[in-house]
This record gives structure tokens, C-alpha cells and sequence, in this order.
């Protein structure tokens, strides 16, 4: 088998291999992050387009167009992996990076035409964007522009999470498994503050179990399972009331489970 | 295209006070005028990119502290966010505009702005998705991540899952990088952003030999009101758009291959071309279509001349593009008939009621809960409208002066059309801004709206050009005054401001919950109701609940709710009508319904934009907000289990009802 010749396509196929291998392998979201996009939005649209257009400068033009293909490819790739049901992690890594090897491979194959000495003498060296003038004092603006834009985030992001309008002690009774008369009774605190909470409940008015001290911090939950002594057929309503800090005169919240039947 | 082409048509002015006045308006809107494009000056290096940055920094600070007062109500909040939006987008524009800017510096100020808008939009919402279209493409990629395969049902948005290309990738990023899909999605759009300005910037540049010309459009574009949300949405149309501008880029590269020596390279291109089409035929319909169409009129524009060399081409990709979009519709069983056909038949109904004046109009800045928008805010999109409307006119026939085509008035009797080998594309962007009409008529129609925001999107890439062309070769031309140019930014910087206006309002603060109303009606105690359900009862159950719990239960409830565009049954009557009769327990037994969710919070107030449920529910539960013992009536049934209880929600087990009464 023929060596790979040009020294980009070397280097392409190493950071598509790597890429995938990271993206399979590693627990490091940032490293994964950077694979994983450059899997998905450059690597195999360079590969084709060194095989499609083999002289063409690396130019902003040609930029914009290698991220597009990669995206086209990458779409199309998964209608392909679909079929297969492999839309996972491991899927996607070998599908794009096979796809990357085997369009540099191909590329490889079309030899580069070596240009005219004076096509070479004319040609200038293009990058995607002109590169040059970039001052010290440009650069600490920019660096405060950076930072400034990480602290706008912080603010937002502090504030999204901060963000709580209502609070809500949430009280629920469900079905426990297979068997119609096995419940799972839970509470869960989404207040600003501990509470004590009692619960009660009670099959067609008669309280058959009671828990009188549920003490929750914010965000903790109790739950409980329940077997109701009841016969397995229909129409037994057991209900549950929750009630809150004491206070037995109101009754906090409702629910309720027709007993010995199941859906 | 080679070969003149003339035509003579309508009568001519003749002498005479009226015909100098004629004589006077064509040439300000430019008749028969030469557009000499001037590139003011070169400048070098980055010039003020830096300083724009940090200004643009700066705006973007101020409004992440408005966003975070507005979600505390605090009085300060809209003030801060207008003045940060002013702060990124005045020296932005005052720079696009000022003589001596060097390319690089304008192409970067385009980026600039146009992710700051995007950094806007994800301020608003930074941990989450937020935005009504956002929940209904996140249940699509959610579903493809869950089951590992393409076109599974999604009952918010059934066409959704059979345009998944969005969702691929986004899933592809998510799975390789182990990120959220939230967040994969949210960079993949970045990408996409710099992706479309720099094409667009690229093609505009290609069209007229000046970086001020594309840099001048595309931040007209930038001013269109849905590129500041609407375009940057985990939607489908959001990426629609960027594969849009990379295929006409494209077309544009191979029109240059094809005029040049390097036909090799153009047939290189081919494969690109193909792949793309392809990619936005599974991306989105609308978009796909208009594809289709911009190349088959661009084909039909360029046969109108035998002898041109591009027309095999040029028919050639109109094909490759009506193959794409068709074939992928084929393919997918022709979904968008019976999903688009009745809004544009409804839209246009509407709209000829309007011209006949035979119908109600939507009345403009006034929101669907009445509340108008500020009055500053008027004027400024006002401004902005006949700043648009005077950039056409002055742009119009300069524009098609670009491309070649000039209308002349020839010896004082009679109008000429000279066609010297013009421009295909250049006079399609052009006629493209006579959709602008149109999609303004159609945006005061209760129906038509939507129809006339997605028309304005495709109507703004000639606009943009248009206006572009008008203020460098009429407004500002060669001249290197800074009043003149501190006059136009001003104008762009209207136009921009007014985008963000129509844009976002009247959300574009965060502010406490309201009812019905997207974004501000998604908060965490609806949030854990969801993953509730998730939890507790297992996925995939069908609810009927309001609009925004569909949302919260699909995706973080991985639930399947019940809406009339999935199933044809409307279940509004279910959970708003006082007493439990046949109808409710009919809808309940044929739509399926497992369970009910019920939010209190409906009963405090109108629905926000209009709907509790989806567009064309009953107006009669519109005239008060549901009482809650219509909601609760399900209490009263013994057969009936109540699960869940937070207080503000409420969970009703109907599956003993499902059986047929």
C-alpha cells in the first residue's frame, strides 16, 4: 500500500484518528468538545475538498465551504448510521473519521499537479484572513473584551440559575410495580425552607396510616412504599393529605389512587 | 452574458416644469444611472476592530445585568437592555460605515455584530433552551439520542423529525463530546453564524468588487427583525439559512470557475453543490423550496439570452436543487402539503379580505394581550420602515445597474432597457426586494403574519444588497466626510435597534412569569412537574395539557402530549369546560389520553400571545381566564386518580376513561 504523500493529509488522518479515539475514550469534556467538533465541522469537509479540488488556495471562501461540506457530510452520515441504529458516540466517531481517512486516502490517490515556477513566483500566500497588525494595544482590548464578555455571561448564568418565582412542595401517590395495591407515597421540599411535614392517609375516609414528623430541607425528598388491606378489586379510593408545619387544619395538598385496580 | 439587449416601452417625459420634476426624481432614484461603487479609501490592518469589541463587551454586560434585574421585576431592567443593544450596535455601525476601513476590519465588525446578537440571545437564557421553536426541535433531537435512529413521531411539531438535519448534528457534536444538547446546539449555531455572514459577506463582495458594499449589506441583513432571535433559535430555519448562503456561495464560485480558465475546478464543485442541496433539503422545506425556485428563476433569467455560456449550468443546478427538495418532500411522504398549505391559503385569504377591506387587520405594535409597545419603540421601527423603503428606491434601479441592466430614457419620447450582458444573480437579489411589500401586507393579518415574517427573511438577502448599493453609490457614494458617514451609521443603527425591537418584543426582557406566554412562562416549578412525570410514571404517557406544558412534558418529561396538529382532536374543552359531558369523554376515549395536567395558574390571567392551547382553539375561552373549579371538575369523578399534587399543578389519571361511553 502507498504511502501517504502530502504532508496535510498525514496530519489530517492522525487528528481524525486522535479525535475519534478521544472522543471514544476520554472523560474530558473540554478535549471531547474539541474532537468532537472538529470531527463534526472540519476535518472530513477538508478531506473532500482536497479530493474535489485539489489546487485550490486555502482561502476564507474555501474555509466557509470545507466547514459546509463537513456539515453536509456529516448529515448525510447520519442518515447512513440511522440505518444501522448506531447514533451513539462510538457510531459517530468511526463513521466520521473513517469518512475523513478515506477521502484523504482517495486525495492522496489524485496527485497535486505541480504548479509553473512563475505560476509559484505569482501565487500569493493566502490565509483565511489576513493575519498581520495585530498591536499590543489590540490585543489587551480585545483580552478586556473577552473578559468582559466571560463576566456578562457569569451574570446571566448566576441569574438564570437564581432564578426560582415559585416555590413548591410537590406530594404524589403512584403505583408500585405489578400489584394493585401497592402504592409509593412521596414528598418533596422545593420551598426556601426546612418543613415539617405529616402525612395522612386514609382508604374511603378511614385513616388506616399516618407519619406525623417528615422534616425536609429545600430540595430533599421522602418517600415510602405503601401496601393498602384491601382485597385486589375496583373501586376503593385511598387518599393521602399532606399537611405542613403543624398546622392540621388545612390540608396542604391532595392526592388520591382508585385502590385494587390497575390500568 | 454577452450581447446587448434593448427594449423600449411607455412613454417618455417631454420638456416642461413636470418633466424636469420627473426628470429630477429618476435620477434620484437613480434611472439610468451608472453605479460607480467608490470603496472609500483602503485602510490597513484591524483598524478599531478591537475597540468596537470591547464597546460591544460592554452593551453585552449591560444586558445581562438588565436580563438579570428583569427576572426580579426591577423598573431598571428594559432601560439597561435598550442602552447595551445601543452600545453594540452604534459604534458597530458607525465603523461599517466610516471611509478607510480596510477588508479584514469590515468582515470582522460583520462577525462582531453579528455574534453579539447571538450572544444577546443566548443571555436571555444561558442553561437552557428557552424559546417555543427551540422545545419543539429539542424533543426531535432528544428522541433521536434516546432511540439511536431518525423520523420517530414528535406530536409538537410532527414535521419536525422529518427534517432532522439540525438534530443530526446537533446530536452528532452532543454524542462526540459528551455536552448537552443544549449546549452542542448553541455552538453549532455559533458556527453557523460566522458561517453565513462570511458567505454572505463573500457573495455580496463577489456581486460588486467592494468589501463596503458586503459589509453594508450584510449589517442591513443584520436589521431584518428575525435575525435576532428568530434566525438564531435551535430551529430548523436557523441552519436552513446558513446552508442556503453556503449553496449560493457556491453557485457563485462555480459562476466564477466557469468565467474563468479553471472549468475544472468548477466541475469540483459539483459534489459540493450536490451535498449541500441535499443537506438543506433535509433541513428545512420552506428554505428548500425557495432554493429550488431563486435556481430555477436564475436559470429562466439566464436563458432569456441565447448564447450564454452559463445557461447548461445555471439549468443544470436549478435541476440538481428542484431534485433535492422535491425528491427529500417525496420522499418523506409530502408532509409540508397539508402542513403549510392551509396557513398560506388561510394567509392569503386573509390578506385579500384586507386589501378589499373587507377584513379586520392585526394592529401593528400591539401585542396579543393588548399591551402596546412603547412609544419610542414605534418610532424607531417606524424610522426604520422609511429608512428601508427609501434605501429601495434609491437602490433599486442602482442595484440592477450593478448587475448591467440599466432602464434609460432615450431621446425624450421613449424608456429603454439596456441589458448588456448583466447579471443574473445580481438582478434576482434585486427583484427579491419586491417581496418586501408583500410580506409587510401580510404581517397585518392575523393569519398571514407568520407567512409574512419567514417571506422577509429571503425578501432581506436583496434588501440588504439593495440598500447596500443605495447608500454607496447614492447616500454616501465616494465621499470621505465623516458627517455624511456619522449620518448613515446613524440610519443603520435605527434600521439594526429597530430589528431587535421587532425582533424580540415584547420579550426581549426577561420579566416574572405570565401566562401563556414562551418564554416567560417556562420556569422551574413547571420544570420538575415534567421530570416529575418522567420519574414517576415512566415516558412516552399521552397528556393533555396547555401550550407550554406540552413543551416541559415532551422534554423533560419525555411524555407524548395530545395536540390537534398530531391527532386532529382538539382536548381544549377537556380541561376548561365547567362539566364533564360525552364531548370531553369522546376526546379523552379517541385522542388517548393517559393523563391530564392541570396548572392553576391559567385561572390569573389571559393567555399572554393569544392561545392557551394552539392557534385555531375555541375563541369563547378567550373572553375570561378558566375558572378553577372547570379545571378541578375531574375531582368529582371517583373512577378518576389524582397522582400529583405541587400546589399549582395538578395530575389527573384518566385511563379509566379511555374506554368508549
Amino acid at each position: 500500500m502507498r504511502r501517504i504523500s502530502s504532508p496535510d493529509l498525514k496530519v489530517l488522518i492522525a487528528a481524525a484518528l486522535t479525535s475519534a479515539a478521544v472522543a471514544v475514550g476520554s472523560s474530558d469534556i473540554v478535549l471531547r468538545a474539541l474532537c468532537g467538533m472538529s470531527l463534526v465541522s472540519f476535518l472530513p469537509g477538508y478531506a473532500a475538498m482536497r479530493l474535489l479540488r485539489p489546487q485550490a488556495a486555502f482561502s476564507l471562501s474555501y474555509a466557509i465551504v470545507v466547514v459546509g461540506v463537513s456539515f453536509g457530510l456529516c448529515i448525510a452520515g447520519g442518515l447512513a448510521l440511522q440505518l444501522v441504529g448506531a447514533m451513539n458516540s462510538a457510531g459517530w466517531a468511526i463513521l466520521l473519521s473513517t469518512v475523513t481517512v478515506a477521502l484523504a486516502v482517495a486525495a492522496d490517490r489524485v496527485s497535486m499537479p505541480e504548479l509553473p515556477a512563475s505560476q509559484i513566483a505569482e501565487t500569493p500566500p493566502q490565509t483565511v484572513v489576513a493575519t498581520a497588525g495585530v498591536t499590543s494595544k489590540q490585543t489587551a482590548l480585545l483580552a478586556a473584551s473577552l473578559l468582559t464578555v466571560g463576566c456578562a455571561f457569569w451574570v446571566a448564568r448566576d441569574a438564570a440559575i437564581a432564578r426560582q418565582e415559585f416555590w413548591a412542595t410537590e406530594f404524589w401517590m403512584v403505583p408500585r410495580g405489578e400489584s394493585p395495591i401497592a402504592l409509593t407515597l412521596g414528598v418533596r421540599n422545593r420551598e426556601q425552607a426546612p418543613a415539617d411535614y405529616a402525612v395522612e392517609l386514609t382508604l374511603e375516609g378511614d385513616v388506616i396510616a399516618a407519619w406525623r414528623s417528615i422534616r425536609l430541607r429545600p430540595g430533599e425528598s421522602w418517600t415510602t412504599p405503601i401496601d393498602l388491606p384491601v382485597e385486589t378489586h375496583a373501586g376503593r379510593r385511598a387518599e393521602a393529605q399532606l399537611f405542613k408545619n403543624n398546622d392540621r387544619q388545612t390540608v396542604y395538598r391532595r392526592v388520591w389512587a382508585d385502590a385494587g385496580r390497575r390500568n | 452574458m454577452d450581447g446587448a439587449v434593448t427594449a423600449t416601452t411607455g412613454p417618455a417625459p417631454t420638456d416642461g416644469i413636470g418633466a424636469r420634476a420627473l426628470r429630477r426624481v429618476l435620477q434620484i432614484i437613480g434611472v439610468g444611472q451608472p453605479a460607480d461603487i467608490a470603496e472609500l479609501g483602503a485602510g490597513s490592518g484591524w483598524g478599531l476592530l478591537a475597540h468596537v469589541c470591547l464597546t460591544a463587551s460592554i452593551g453585552l454586560l449591560l444586558i445581562a445585568i438588565a436580563q438579570a434585574g428583569g427576572w426580579r421585576n426591577s423598573p431598571w431592567s428594559e432601560t439597561a437592555y435598550w442602552i447595551g443593544t445601543a452600545t453594540i450596535v452604534l459604534p458597530a455601525a458607525t465603523r461599517i460605515t466610516w471611509p478607510r476601513v480596510a477588508r479584514q476590519e469590515r468582515l470582522g465588525l460583520v462577525l462582531l455584530l453579528g455574534l453579539a446578537f447571538y450572544a444577546v440571545k443566548i443571555l436571555y437564557s444561558p442553561i437552557r433552551f428557552a424559546h417555543f421553536d427551540e422545545f419543539l426541535h429539542w424533543a426531535t433531537a432528544i428522541d433521536i439520542m434516546d432511540r439511536q435512529h431518525l423520523f420517530s413521531s414528535n406530536s409538537l411539531l410532527p414535521i419536525s423529525p422529518l427534517y432532522p438535519a439540525l438534530e443530526i448534528l446537533t446530536t452528532a457534536l452532543a454524542n462526540l463530546s459528551g455536552m448537552s444538547v443544549f449546549a452542542s446546539g448553541m455552538l453549532l449555531l455559533a458556527v453557523g453564524r460566522v458561517l453565513f455572514l462570511s458567505a454572505i459577506f463573500l457573495l455580496f463582495e463577489g456581486m460588486t468588487g467592494s468589501s463596503r458594499v458586503a459589509a453594508l449589506a450584510c449589517t442591513v441583513f443584520m436589521a431584518g427583525s428575525n435575525f435576532s432571535l428568530f434566525e438564531a433559535q435551535f430551529a430548523y430555519e436557523s441552519l436552513a439559512f446558513v446552508l442556503l448562503a453556503l449553496v449560493l456561495l457556491t453557485d457563485a464560485q462555480m459562476k466564477a470557475a466557469h468565467e474563468t480558465a479553471e472549468r475544472s475546478a468548477g466541475v469540483g464543485l459539483w459534489p459540493v453543490a450536490g451535498l449541500l442541496l441535499l443537506a438543506l433539503a433535509a433541513t428545512h422545506h420552506l428554505t428548500a423550496y425557495f432554493a429550488a425556485l431563486f435556481f430555477t428563476l436564475l436559470a429562466v433569467l439566464e436563458a432569456l439570452h441565447p448564447g450564454s455560456p452559463d445557461v447548461r449550468r445555471r439549468v443544470a443546478f436549478a435541476l440538481l436543487s428542484l431534485l433535492a427538495a422535491f425528491g427529500w418532500s417525496s420522499a418523506m411522504g409530502n408532509p409540508t402539503a397539508g402542513y403549510i398549505g392551509p396557513v398560506f391559503e388561510q394567509g392569503f385569504q386573509e390578506l385579500y379580505r384586507l386589501l378589499s377591506a373587507h377584513g379586520p387587520a392585526r394592529v401593528p405594535f400591539v401585542g396579543e394581550d393588548g399591551i402596546g409597545m412603547p412609544r419610542w419603540q414605534r418610532g424607531t421601527a417606524l424610522t426604520a420602515m422609511v429608512l428601508v423603503c427609501v434605501g429601495l428606491a434609491t437602490g433599486f434601479f442602482r442595484a440592477l445597474a450593478v448587475a448591467n441592466l440599466r432602464l434609460l430614457v432615450a431621446d425624450g419620447r421613449r424608456w429603454k432597457i439596456a441589458a448588456q450582458g448583466f447579471d443574473s444573480g445580481t438582478v434576482l437579489l434585486t427583484l427579491l426586494t419586491l417581496a418586501f411589500p408583500l410580506s409587510v401586507l401580510l404581517r397585518l393579518t392575523k393569519s398571514g403574519w407568520e407567512i409574512g415574517s419567514r417571506l422577509e427573511t429571503y425578501a432581506y438577502l436583496g434588501i440588504g444588497f439593495v440598500v447596500a448599493v443605495a447608500i454607496a453609490v447614492f447616500w454616501q457614494g465616494p465621499s470621505q466626510c465623516r458627517v455624511r458617514a456619522a449620518g448613515v451609521a446613524a440610519a443603520l443603527a435605527i434600521m439594526l435597534m429597530a430589528g431587535a425591537i421587532l425582533g424580540w418584543a415584547p420579550f426581549a426582557v426577561a420579566s416574572r412569569y405570565k401566562v401563556s406566554a414562551d418564554s416567560l412562562s417556562i420556569e422551574p416549578v413547571g420544570i420538575d412537574a415534567a421530570e416529575w412525570t418522567r420519574r414517576w410514571l415512566g415516558s412516552g404517557n399521552r397528556f393533555a395539557t396547555d401550550r407550554i406544558n406540552r413543551l416541559l412534558l415532551a422534554t423533560y418529561g419525555r411524555q407524548t402530549p395530545v395536540t390537534t396538529l398530531q391527532s386532529g382532536i382538539d382536548t381544549s374543552h377537556v380541561l376548561f369546560a365547567t362539566k364533564i359531558a360525552s364531548d370531553e369523554l369522546d376526546a379523552i376515549h379517541y385522542a388517548g389520553i393517559d393523563y391530564l395536567l392541570v396548572d392553576m395558574r391559567l385561572t390569573s390571567a389571559l393567555p399572554t400571545l393569544g392561545v392557551y392551547f394552539e392557534g385555531g382553539e375555541d375563541a369563547a375561552i378567550h373572553a375570561n381566564p378558566p375558572a378553577a373549579s372547570a379545571l378541578l371538575k375531574f375531582n368529582a369523578l371517583r373512577q378518576v386518580g389524582r397522582p400529583f399534587d405541587n400546589g399549582m399543578m395538578v395530575i389527573y389519571d384518566v385511563r379509566s376513561l379511555r374506554a368508549p361511553h
